[in-house]
């Protein structure tokens, strides 16, 4: 039981990061190809994937501490 | 993607006024309050600590979803523009995440622009709205854009040579 939630638990985090992945691309992908060539707000992408990818990570290290076995005994 | 003519080029770009993204801005600041609110809170509260990690799992989860909506709506506001070259207007809504409109207006064809300044945030930080009327009785409304009077003034001097080529 244990192993199905934490098994379930852990597609389920990384079905949510691969669409919210493609979400980023697909914006990417659609601002770079209408932008204008010398476009002063590239530092705002910066911004919002660093911040994505320090959430993802440490969403990922948070969903691997869970005590899963601790909170089905409950 | 803009494609420009042979011998085309362009004059000014220009966004919709900083102050519309700001405004829409304070909603996705307040998506981000509660978690930010929770974070601070969560220590103070009594719950097994693996239960804890959990919350703050969810937390984090949703804060990613809160950046991604603060993300599309400057993306949406930031894809709005408006394009003068020496030989068009380009006008560039960008509508949600993928859809756009691309309208394009001759500057020979251009006979009126109004210009109206809707309030006295409007005169304070110098934002208006833009209607050009061309020939044809098409139009378009730049709505809420910076300097309005001196984006009039390069429209106009533009329009005025684009005629002038025209008639030579």
């Amino acid at each position: 039981m244990e192993v199905n939630i934490k098994i379930i638990a852990v597609f389920a985090h990384f079905a949510f990061l691969f669409v919210y992945g493609l979400l980023v691309w697909a914006l990417l992908w659609h601002y770079k190809k209408y932008s204008l060539p010398k476009d002063r707000a590239r530092w705002i992408w910066g911004i919002f994937i660093f911040f994505a990818v320090i959430f993802a990570l440490t969403a990922t290290i948070l969903l691997f501490a869970v005590p899963w076995d601790e909170i089905i005994s409950q | 993607m803009l494609r420009l003519h042979e011998n085309e080029k362009i004059i000014i770009a220009f966004h919709r006024h900083w102050i519309v993204v700001a405004n829409k801005m304070t909603f996705a600041a307040a998506l981000f309050l509660p978690a930010l609110v929770a974070l601070v809170a969560l220590p103070a509260i009594e719950i097994n600590a693996g239960l804890m990690v959990l919350v703050y799992y969810f937390i984090i989860a949703y804060m990613m979803v809160a950046l991604m909506i603060a993300f599309v709506i400057w993306f949406d506001y930031y894809l709005d523009i408006w394009i003068v070259t020496n030989e068009r207007i380009i006008d560039v809504e960008q509508i949600g995440m993928f859809k756009r409109e691309v309208s394009e207006f001759l500057l020979s064809r251009v006979q009126d622009i109004t210009i109206e300044i809707p309030s006295f945030v409007a005169t304070l930080l110098r934002y208006g709205n833009i209607r050009v009327q061309t020939a044809g009785q098409q139009s378009f409304t730049a709505k809420d854009v910076p300097k309005p009077d001196k984006i009039k003034d390069i429209i106009l001097a533009e329009a005025r040579k684009a005629n002038h080529v025209r008639t030579f």
